[in-house]
């Protein structure tokens, strides 16, 4: 029996749901429910291959035929003449993000339940994003990965550009046009590939780039290198191409900042691993001291940046430059220590946690920013003060996120810093110390921030908000139990990783 | 079953304390007896299998595999230690606790939200039970976070207060600078050993390597000096007095400060290896006992007087271990049972500082202050209360058989035998004998000053209820009493001797005890410190009962009056902190984020514009070139995109000419860098 084209459903039916939405769903209701529907489909799908990975004797998956470790193959010819194909499977690294972004998209849906303006056009979008980045990281034509790269910019300008703040037409364009010169990078160096592949073969098959390694070590590599690191960091963000983050946060609905942190930003970190690490291999390790220098850079400078913030959302966006430096550090530390001859596994398996981490802390905290705004008129810490005395619920949700993102021990945040931190000492010995800092710096800012906002008597300025509603509290409870779920029991996923990692390094030193 | 009790009992709370009678206290009371039963039997069955004597046998108990595979050599199991160490301070932990919480009943009865309270407590206590009984370092990292946090929470139990917001924000960053440099250590010793166990952390530790010989030690004695509050990290528990004070008490006598204490025994393998690291820990130990007992002196905060001397005792225990590592290291003679004697007064210190906590909450409860200038005279009203704490103070200061006099000796003669090593324990024991002096007369300034002389409060006070008081009572009977296992147990030397090889347990026999103590060729040592006691004590009955010597005289001329100020200013390290966070820290993010705002943004504005010129003007070529049709077709869309989506007229021109420009950069790399290349 041929296999049932899973990932193709989890991918597409997304965007057919959308289209229905947008063009049949008279009430809002409707839309919002079908929407919701809709993208639980893809979530059973992820967790249908959660199975299918941590037991294979249960759930059997197509895997591919050239190295038989991508999953849920499924290929078909779509433009012969350039050797273009529809080709989607996933491995233990693309589905970790898989797995989150499934997770994020229905918890962003059930947010926005409330949403006023537009709705069956808003639900459509996030559906639209939902195929658009599941695409980016299924996809394993380079062609196809493309596609949904430059697509998924679309839904996302709109949704600022429609549904966001007083500041969204600046805030957009910037968005837009730095993702799209970004992408210019990734283009050319997609057409690198293709290139040296050779036309005429199945030259956009990225399982076999990285499968024959095709460009030759040296210059090309190394420049190549680094016109990837630019498009692919802008996406991260890295500093110094990071401004585009804080300003898009600010402007964007909830829901779109949700998916931009909780998703969107693991893009960026996707591509590195995939394509730098994985298909230039000699490059990524000879420059392991990019990845080390920017990565330890964006830690320490959005940890800082992040304690003179006034704005909890920018607050919040600028903690994520920092976060995501720290994915950075550790694939920096893996490369070198590979350098070192030590497997190096600690380095990118911590890295790819800390996506995984990160993406479901970051939505919680936007959620909750959103939620402070909404409620109480304003996100400006000088401005807020004792909410905990009216909204207890809220303010115990927001201290919890906080928690998690400044790396508690028992949370999921800890496991993926302290697998990167681990790898970095290994790497590097007491270099450590430098990024390390950021343990303290985060944890200034956030309890300075909870000091100021939610500690303290009431400001009755505040005007006398109601706490949280059930839409709202229902999608940060599954987030909270999803922190706790990870922190305590990490094992699992982490094994995922670390296979990754392992057959990374073993096809790699093989070479 | 220890530990998860605790934890049960706060998801319990957690989700339905609201509703229960005082908020859900029977299910944290009942948790933490159940662990102290356990604990008990633990000890017991130490007892009975050869823990006197030291070949009780270390045993563990494997839970789960919380990280790493099997096969990458990269394993972390989490699980239990049962040590002779660790059972002592489980059951100790337990026990205090229990009358702690059951204390709190009464302290806490007319507190609005009492279901935070004895959830928050119960994770306390599972923090720390937790962190004691783990058979792995990063198992011991994560509950010491979670006491880390709990505390956080409980010292700003009184969230509305900002004076609590902030200490509560303090006593988190003070000890999270003690958490990282731990964290470190932790993980440089699984990069150096390849595992987090303890066990065989403790047997590979001989074979570490000599240049990490010194970093590592201090890097886990960071994480111990955060926690345990000593210099220069000792800022955050004065202010830690916000919270109520049955936390204070769980803090400064269960759970928390003696985690430090716990983690530096627990890595005396590692502290051994290194002279140094020994010599630093038993100064920094030395040093904090002296230091914060001069800040004691100065304080009319009665809470506040109290946690310097916790400061201050918890120095003489790092004093105790560091002598013994040193010891241990050099093989010197005498002063190995520094070692148990530090884990002896931390079990002594932990009876007599609960009872001067309770006692004093009960006292605070009465009079509803914390101000030892508005109390006076309250022993008339208070007996229990008053000869409770009265014990105590005799306890903490010294004074022979109390059990405090027992361990501080035990302390104090092994720093001098270390002397024989190097000088720099002598003038350590002189300060702690300086120390035993200042102990006496702080506490009997505190003793003196609320229960006797004028009355100077303003309500009625009245003796608390049963609840409160019978707790204070039990722990009298430990203050006076606990010292004397001594006795039984043959010496410092048996129960708890050190993990190190070569360390060995010998049964001194109870006379022998005695006559080592009083009658033995270094017995003078013994005389001096009681000496320091009598002289302590005789000074506050001179100045605080008698009125002989006036208070005021102590303040009196500018020199004296220079140094009061300094100790109330805690020798301005928590304003210089203050400042260094303040000035320093956010100075640089104002600055880091105005260069961001400005000019990378600024940079980033400034490509935007030129950029839109370039499109402008691309635009105007385009609709010139481009043949009329498709210029006017394209038009059109452009106006059905208008009035289909009103809001981003204009924008779709950019993306256009983005489009426009991007495609003009990939056909230029295309035509030119790329032959340049030598792409085919």
């Amino acid at each position: 029996m041929a296999a049932f084209p899973i990932l193709g459903l989890a991918l597409f039916l997304p965007a057919v749901a959308a289209i229905l939405v947008y063009l049949f769903a008279r009430r809002d209701a409707t839309a919002r429910l079908g929407a919701l529907i809709a993208s639980l489909v893809p979530l059973a799908v992820s967790v249908y291959l959660l199975i299918g990975f941590l037991r294979p004797d249960l759930i059997p998956l197509a895997l591919d035929p050239i190295q038989g470790r991508y999953r849920a193959f499924e290929e078909a010819s779509w433009i012969p003449q350039i050797n273009v194909f529809y080709r989607l499977a996933v491995d233990e690294l693309s589905f970790s993000l898989v797995l989150l972004t499934t997770i994020l998209v229905p918890l962003a849906m059930i947010y926005s339940w409330n949403q006023k303006k537009r709705v069956p056009e808003f639900f459509a979008l996030l559906l639209l994003m939902e195929t658009t980045m599941l695409g980016v990281f299924m996809s394993l034509d380079f062609f196809l990965f493309f596609v949904f790269w430059e697509l998924q910019l679309v839904p996302m300008y709109f949704l600022i550009a429609i549904w966001g703040g007083p500041r969204r037409r600046y805030a957009s364009i910037k968005f837009f046009l730095f993702t799209q010169a970004a992408s210019l990078l990734v283009l050319l160096g997609i057409f690198v590939f293709y290139f040296y592949m050779g036309t005429g073969v199945d030259a956009f098959n990225m399982i076999a780039i990285i499968e024959t390694g095709p460009i030759p070590i040296g210059v090309v590599q190394d420049l190549l290198f680094v016109a990837l690191l630019i498009g692919f960091g802008t996406k991260l963000p890295m500093v110094p191409l990071h401004t585009w983050l804080p300003d898009a946060h600010v402007e964007a609905p909830t829901a779109g900042s949700v998916l931009l942190a909780g998703v969107l930003l693991k893009m960026g970190a996707y591509g590195l691993i995939r394509v730098n690490v994985q298909m230039i291999p000699e490059a990524a390790t000879t420059l392991f001291w990019v990845f080390a220098v920017i990565g330890t850079i964006s830690i320490l400078y959005g940890a800082i940046v992040s304690l003179a913030q006034d704005d909890l959302k920018r607050l919040i966006a600028n903690s994520s430059i920092s976060h995501m430096g720290i994915v950075m550090l550790g694939i920096g530390a893996s490369m070198h220590a590979f350098n070192n001859g030590t497997a190096g596994v600690m380095g990118i398996s911590g890295a790819i946690f800390q996506m995984f981490a990160h993406g479901l802390i970051s939505a919680a905290l936007f959620m909750l920013a959103g939620s402070v705004l909404h409620r109480l008129g304003t996100r400006n810490l000088s401005e807020l003060g004792g909410i905990m005395n009216r909204m207890p619920l809220l303010s115990w949700l927001l201290i919890l996120a906080f928690l998690a993102s400044l790396g508690l021990p028992g949370l999921v945040g800890f496991v993926a810093e302290f697998t990167v931190f681990l790898g970095t000492y290994e790497a590097f010995g007491l270099w450590v110390l430098l990024p390390i800092l950021t343990v303290v710096l985060t944890a200034a800012y956030y309890l300075w921030g909870i000091q100021r906002a939610v500690h303290g008597p009431f400001r009755e300025s505040l005007g006398e908000p109601r706490d949280i509603a059930l839409y709202e509290v229902l999608p940060l409870v599954v987030l909270a139990g999803l922190f706790v779920l990870f922190g305590i029991f990490p094992a699992p996923l982490m094994d995922l990783f670390n296979t990754w990692t392992t057959s990374f390094f073993q096809a790699f030193g093989g070479i | 079953m220890i530990v998860a009790a605790p934890l049960v009992a706060f998801v319990i709370i957690l989700l339905t304390g609201r509703w229960q009678w005082q908020g859900g206290a029977i299910w944290t009371i009942g948790a933490v007896g159940l662990s102290f039963v356990f604990a008990l039997g633990l000890l017991i069955e130490a007892l009975l299998n050869g823990a006197v004597g030291g070949t009780f046998p270390a045993q563990e108990v494997i839970w789960y595999r919380w990280l790493g595979t099997p096969s990458s050599g990269f394993v972390i199991e989490f699980g239990i230690l049962i040590d002779s160490l660790s059972v002592v301070i489980l059951a100790l932990v337990s026990f205090l606790s229990l009358l702690i919480a059951i204390y709190s009943v009464g302290y806490m009865g007319h507190e609005k939200d009492k279901a935070r309270y004895y959830s928050q407590i119960a994770l306390f206590v599972s923090g720390m039970l937790g962190a004691v009984a783990a058979n792995n370092f990063l198992q011991l990292l994560i509950f010491w976070e979670i006491m880390g946090l709990c505390s956080y929470l409980l010292i700003g139990y009184w969230y509305h207060k900002p004076e609590a917001a902030a200490a509560a924000k303090k006593a988190f960053m003070v000890t999270r600078v003690g958490d990282v440099l731990f964290l470190v250590g932790v993980i440089a010793v699984f990069v150096i050993f390849g595992t987090f166990n303890i066990l065989e952390v403790s047997a590979l530790a001989p074979g570490l390597p000599l240049r990490m010989t010194l970093i590592v030690p201090l890097l886990f004695f960071a994480g111990a000096i955060g926690k345990s509050a000593q210099f220069p990290l000792h800022a955050w528990l004065p202010d830690a007095m916000e919270g109520p004070t049955t936390v204070s008490a769980l803090i400064h006598a269960a759970t928390m400060v003696n985690a430090g204490v716990y983690l530096a025994a627990r890595t005396i393998p590692l502290i051994v290896t290194n002279v140094n690291a020994s010599l630093f820990i038993a100064f920094i130990g030395g040093f904090t006992a002296f230091f914060a007992a001069t800040m004691a002196l100065a304080n009319h905060d009665i809470k506040r007087v109290l946690a310097f001397s916790t400061i201050s005792q918890l120095g003489y225990m790092f004093l105790g271990l560091g002598a013994a590592g040193y010891a241990l290291n050099l093989g010197l003679a005498g002063a190995q049972e520094g070692y148990s004697a530090a884990i002896f007064h931390l079990a002594n210190h932990s009876f007599f500082k609960a009872l001067l906590f309770l006692g004093a909450g009960s006292v605070i409860h009465a009079v509803a202050t914390n101000d030892m200038r508005k109390m006076g005279g309250l022993h008339k009203r208070m007996r229990i209360t008053s000869l409770a704490m009265l014990v105590a103070a005799l306890s903490i200061a010294g004074v022979p058989p109390l059990s405090g006099f027992w361990s501080k000796e035990g302390i104090l003669a092994a720093t001098f035998a270390a002397s024989a090593g190097n000088q720099l324990f002598f003038w350590m024991w002189l300060l702690g004998i300086l120390t035993v002096f200042m102990t006496a007369f702080y506490m009997f300034r505190l003793w003196f000053m609320t229960f006797w002389g004028k009355p100077r409060w303003e309500n009625e006070p009245r003796e608390s209820p049963r609840v409160m008081t019978v707790p204070l009572m039990i722990l009298a009977v430990f203050a006076v009493g606990s010292g004397l296992v001594i006795f039984p147990l043959g010496g410092f030397g048996n129960l708890i001797y050190p993990l190190v090889a070569g360390a060995h347990a010998e049964f001194t026999a109870p006379l022998d005890i005695l006559i080592r103590t009083f009658a033995g060729p270094n017995s003078f040592l013994t005389y001096i410190s009681i000496l320091g006691v009598a002289a302590g004590l005789g000074w506050a009955t001179l100045i605080y009962r008698m009125g002989a010597i006036s208070p005021d005289s102590l303040t009196a001329g500018p020199g004296r009056r220079a140094l009061h100020t300094l100790l109330k200013r805690r020798y301005y390290i928590d304003d210089a902190y203050d400042a260094f966070g303040r000035r320093f820290v956010l100075g640089i993010a104002r600055l880091s984020d105005w260069f961001d705002r400005n000019i990378v943004d600024g940079l980033v504005n400034l490509v935007a514009r030129l950029t839109l010129w370039a499109a402008r003007g691309t635009d105007l070529v385009d609709r010139r070139a481009v043949d009329g049709v498709v210029n006017s077709i394209s038009l059109r869309t452009l106006r059905g995109g208008r009035t289909l989506r009103r809001g981003q007229t204009g924008q779709v021109q950019t993306y256009v000419a983005v489009i426009v420009i991007g495609a003009a950069i990939v056909l230029f790399l295309i035509q030119i860098v790329f032959p340049l290349l030598g792409v085919p």
